[in-house]
């Protein structure tokens, strides 16, 4: 299993802060996903496996944590 | 005292200050970032900050690091608070040292952009008319952001 963590406007949107889905996933098909459940400027987002930043094309394993990382705004 | 830290606490900048002082600087800059109540014609009524917590300290360490790397010898410390804040609050300070004010200065202002391309924090305006997620302040393109590097 892979556990994804929601934060900012995707949590709210999604009424919640953590989902699993089933290993492996490319991040295209994570963001897809999200899009199709109604999360806003899925396209924008950004995904970081392990806490590290990675794009569309890599593949999420077994045991990965992945974060949906809206753009950032600190500050 | 953290070099790094992203929490709830209060923030305590001279506390910052202390950390990145030694011998051989000659020179401190402390940007410290606050709550700012109008912005044009909106009102801010309070700010909400969130964060993928493990994961923005690191980020923190690693603007150091950019920063050691074009400013040899400047030392970077980044406090940043999340919660609810009130106008006027801290939100963010950076101290940046060097041995003199040029580097200093330069490499403060690098972090707080950085701040905004790299770390994952988010903002919640509190305006007297609503609430909204900000985001996008640097108008990005998705994926990794540029320039981070994994060693």
């Amino acid at each position: 299993m892979i556990e994804v963590l929601c934060f900012a406007h995707v949590a709210e949107e999604l009424a919640v802060r953590s989902y699993t889905v089933s290993a492996p996933q490319t991040i295209a098909a994570l963001r897809a996903d999200l899009a199709e459940r109604g999360v806003s400027g899925a396209e924008r987002l950004m995904f970081a496996v392990n806490e590290r930043y990675e794009t569309d094309e890599y593949t999420v394993a077994d045991g990965d944590t992945v974060a949906v990382i809206p753009m950032v705004s600190g500050g | 005292m953290k070099w790094y830290q992203v929490n709830e606490h209060p923030l305590e900048p001279m506390a910052l200050y202390e950390t990145v002082r030694h011998r051989n600087v000659g020179a401190v800059v402390l940007f410290i970032g606050t709550v700012r109540e109008m912005t044009g014609s909106k009102q801010t009524e309070l700010l909400e900050y969130e964060s993928y917590v493990p994961m923005a300290e690191k980020m923190l360490e690693q603007i150091a690091k950019e920063v050691a790397e074009r400013w040899p010898g400047a030392l970077t410390a980044i406090h940043h608070r999340i919660g609810r804040l009130d106008i006027m609050e801290e939100a963010v300070v950076i101290a940046t040292s060097s041995s003199h004010r040029a580097d200093a200065y330069e490499a403060n202002r690098y972090a707080i952009e950085r701040i905004k391309e790299i770390v994952p924090i988010w903002k919640r305006e509190h305006w007297t008319d609503g609430t909204k997620w900000m985001g996008d302040q640097k108008e990005q393109h998705p994926g990794r952001p540029e320039g981070v590097t994994y060693t």
